[in-house]
């Protein structure tokens, strides 16, 4: 079930009215329990049994460790059980295929067959959002959750079940125990995210997915212009793809009187990589931080411990996107770019120096080179790409002005929006941006921008329910 | 109130109780007065023999208007499939024409031998409105490719104009001929106006389309601006979306698209048909595998026609055919006879008027069921000399 589709709009509006009914009573976990086992359900019916299971024992691995003194037993059982199921659905296929093209390269013509599943939607999901439950009471960071059914809530709520935010158990546990305040604020503000997110996704996302899809479709057909921009038009397809979830999720969850971690601050005004990975994803960016990062000893080892757990994590995340050779190439050229800056950014002529413009375009130009790997079929597609853009030979690009100019207005919108957090430093900007602040800001403004999205998506988009695209991841 | 949202959320517009109510009725209002506003920018030719242009055939927002206007000027609705829309013919040559160029002479001879006025003085223009003394207009409300599943859908969703009036419906036994055609089969294949099918019950089991995909078409008929904005996409954006649009039309300013005139009645298929007999086509015999009455959806739905007609006040003429007899082998003929009878019987003890003709002269047709221009002259010719067609249209 799409959030963007009439499915959903009906699903709930039956399931909010029962939820603020019941929302005072000890049903409340349970309704929400039922709504998120429908929700995922829809996609597959077999898809709530593996997430029961992981539930399960999540669950009894917790009470273990309460009741025992093999508290790594049944922390190793929980890691085992819940990496073994994303190592099993997520990697097998691609574990056969590189095991067999491995084994063909030394002369042994062995084919080993790969397990013939499925990826389920959202597994990578919820499998590190329920082991932050048992790795966080291992760690005395959280406290037992008694209730199976408000547990297996936790894990399975809706909003966030198929694509995030990874929120941790310590930040919703404990407001899913309380009876949630719904104040007739918390509905506007909900509605707010809602919109925005259901723009970017469907207005802007999905239409700039026509452009990529296009040009990425058949790469040796055409040249660097068209390359280059499908290539950044894909980088605003992935922002608005999933910060636009990631907004309806929040937009949901805050209706609901639940409040869902942010995941995404203006990713491309990042003036250094690591501001980016401060950005983007944050619940996953923190998550290999503290689960990782850490655990792996961090900074606290010196500077070489320190760069190689740096790169040893952006790999592994890169691998958590996807299970193929261009998200690990794409994790590894994060990680060469860390190693390479992390130093850098840090120092003062880095940090006062340099023009914050010069610093948000290398960012952004690292970061959408980057993607090409992300978004390519396969490495050899995506060395197509960068050799016949190196090649730069010119030809007309047919980039559409409309998209370009609808990114163009969103880019300047955000660029206004975060001069309130960080304003520039020459006083005339600064009184500039303060003027746009105000206009942004202006009330009658923001009724019209709200009124302009529903209404573009109401007449100008056909709404036939793109998936998105962290679903596959 | 700030509109930067709390809680980290920078990036987005935020509104307050109060300003969404606001929001809220700009959008209401705007999505209600367009399409009323847009009715003057886009409405149909306002000449003799309008009908729905070939390339707006999935425009049913053009077809609400020409409902719309036939309701208003109490013309006689001609509904049906390209049969009516007549494919092979311009739009002065197809049977809504010719039985307005009919009920003109009659009138004007009946207003000659009155008050001895010229003949040509009131058969000149076909303009002027139905009434007393004035001439039965027709409306050819055909739209290409409707079969009558879907032309319930047109009906019930887009034809609500369409009350209180007389209604020819044509009954095109093509849709029968074989499980394919009636939309019983079971293999899935994409068929002409699936928005307008029934989505979920009955269950079509040849359409396929997800369960998303269905409940946003049902959802989309309610829609008051709805048909309007699929108008705005067949008519201006080639029946895509404007970024769809976009990507095809890179350096191109949509606002353009708005200005463009739309097609006239007379734009057809193209490249256009062979208006050939269908003798000197070479087109095979034709060995029809005709649904039983009792199992075909296309005829339920014909029948389901009739009674939202019916329900709405609508008086109901069913011409069924004529079908090419002479194409179809003889075993096929023989059923296909057995099959018109039992249509006709079924109308007539439902108290539908129904005219079930003879077929045509062979070499009137084009195809199985689509006669030439001369072929529609005699069969308005017919309908016309029909003592049950002229009964129910003089009753009130």
């Amino acid at each position: 079930m799409l959030f963007q589709t009439w499915t959903f709009a009906l699903f709930f509006a039956i399931v909010y009215p029962v939820y603020l009914a019941v929302r005072r009573t000890r049903l409340r976990a349970a309704w929400l329990l039922l709504a998120s086992y429908v929700f995922y359900g829809w996609w597959d019916p077999l898809y709530p049994v593996l997430i029961a299971w992981s539930t399960l024992v999540d669950y009894a691995a917790v009470r273990g460790m309460s009741r025992s003194r093999r508290r790594k037993a049944w922390l190793a059982l929980s890691v085992v059980n819940n990496l073994g199921m994303l190592g099993f659905f997520k990697y097998g296929a691609f574990a056969a295929e590189s095991l067999t093209a491995a084994l063909a390269r030394v002369g042994v013509p062995l084919a080993v067959p790969p397990p013939g599943v499925l990826l389920p939607v959202g597994i990578s999901f919820y499998v590190f959002k329920s082991l932050t439950y048992t790795i966080d009471f291992y760690r005395g960071q959280v406290s037992e959750e008694p209730s199976l059914v408000r547990y297996a809530a936790y894990v399975s709520l809706f909003p966030q079940l198929l694509a995030g935010p990874i929120d941790r158990a310590r930040n919703l546990l404990p407001q899913l125990a309380q009876v949630p305040r719904i104040t007739a604020a918390d509905a506007a503000d909900g509605a707010s995210l809602f919109i925005v997110g259901l723009f970017k996704k469907a207005a802007l996302a999905d239409s700039l997915a026509l452009y990529v899809e296009k040009v990425y479709a058949a790469p040796g057909a055409h040249e660097a212009p068209a390359l280059a921009l499908a290539t950044i038009a894909f980088s605003w397809q992935i922002y608005f793809d999933f910060s636009g979830y990631t907004d309806m999720a929040r937009g949901i969850g805050r209706a609901m009187g639940i409040r869902l971690m942010e995941n995404f601050d203006h990713p491309y005004l990042a003036t250094g990589l690591g501001d980016f990975w401060h950005r983007w994803h944050k619940s996953l960016s923190t998550w290999f931080l503290d689960y990782v990062y850490i655990p792996l000893g961090g900074n606290r080892r010196g500077p070489v411990r320190t760069y190689v757990n740096m790169a040893l994590t952006m790999l592994i995340s890169g691998l958590w996107h996807g299970a193929a050779w261009t998200f690990v190439a794409w994790g590894a050229m994060h990680a060469l770019g860390r190693v390479l800056t992390r130093r850098l950014e840090t120092t003062g002529f880095y940090e006062r120096r340099v023009p914050a413009i010069l610093k948000r375009s290398w960012v952004f130009a690292f970061v959408t080179l980057a993607w090409v790997f992300f978004r390519a079929g396969s490495i050899g597609d995506a060395w197509t790409i960068l050799a016949r853009m190196a090649a730069l030979r010119w030809a007309d690009p047919a980039c559409p002005l409309l998209l370009a100019g609808l990114v163009a207005a969103v880019w300047l919108y955000q660029r206004v929006l975060e001069s309130r957090f960080r304003p520039a430093s020459r006083p005339h900007l600064r009184v500039l941006e303060s003027r746009l602040l105000g206009v942004a800001e202006w009330a009658p403004v923001r009724v019209a921008l709200v009124a302009g999205m529903a209404l573009y998506l109401a007449v100008a988009v056909t709404g036939n329910g793109q998936p998105f695209i962290y679903f596959q991841f | 109130m700030s509109g930067v949202a709390e809680n980290g959320g920078r990036g987005g517009v935020r509104l307050s109780l109060h300003e969404w109510l606001a929001a809220v009725a700009v959008i209401a209002a705007v999505l209600l007065a367009l399409p009323q506003a847009w009715r003057r920018i886009d409405a149909p030719a306002d000449a003799p023999n309008s009908r729905v242009p070939y390339r707006l055939s999935g425009d049913y927002w053009m077809f609400e208007r020409l409902a719309a206007r036939a309701a208003a000027e109490g013309a006689v609705a001609v509904i049906g499939d390209s049969v009516i829309w007549g494919h092979y013919v311009s739009a002065a040559e197809t049977l809504p024409a010719h039985l307005g160029e009919a009920a003109e002479s009659k009138a004007a001879l009946a207003e000659a031998a009155t008050t001895g006025a010229p003949r040509g003085a009131a058969a000149a223009s076909n303009a002027r409105p139905a009434g007393a003394g004035g001439a039965v207009r027709f409306a050819n409300l055909g739209v290409d490719g409707i079969h009558p599943a879907a032309m319930h859908g047109l009906v019930a969703y887009h034809g609500r104009a369409v009350a209180g009036g007389r209604v020819v419906l044509h009954c095109n036994p093509l849709w029968t001929s074989s499980r394919r055609h009636d939309l019983t089969a079971a293999k899935e294949f994409a068929f002409n106006h699936p928005r307008l099918v029934p989505q979920f019950i009955p269950w079509i089991p040849c359409y396929r389309e997800t369960a998303d995909g269905r409940l946003a078409i049902v959802v989309g008929r309610y829609l008051p601006w709805g048909s309007w904005a699929e108008h705005l996409r067949v008519a201006r954006f080639g029946g895509r979306d404007l970024a769809g649009w976009a990507v095809e039309h890179p350096y191109e300013c949509p606002v353009r698209q708005l200005a463009l005139e739309l097609p006239s009645a007379d734009d057809g298929p193209d490249p256009p048909p062979d208006a050939r007999a269908w003798t000197e086509k070479g087109v095979p015999a034709m060995d029809a595998d005709w649904v039983p009455l009792g199992e075909s959806l296309q005829w339920a739905s014909l029948r389901a026609t009739v009674d939202v007609l019916r329900g709405r006040g609508c008086r109901v003429f069913v011409l069924v055919g004529p079908f090419n007899e002479h194409m179809l082998a003889p075993a096929s003929r023989e059923a296909y006879k057995d099959m018109k009878s039992a249509m006709a019987a079924w109308l007539r003890d439902a108290g539908v008027g129904c005219l079930a003709p003879a077929p045509l002269p062979s070499s009137l047709y084009a195809d199985a069921s689509h006669p030439l221009a001369e072929g529609y002259r005699l069969l308005a010719e017919r309908l016309g000399g029909s003592e049950e067609f002229q009964t129910w249209l003089r009753n009130e």
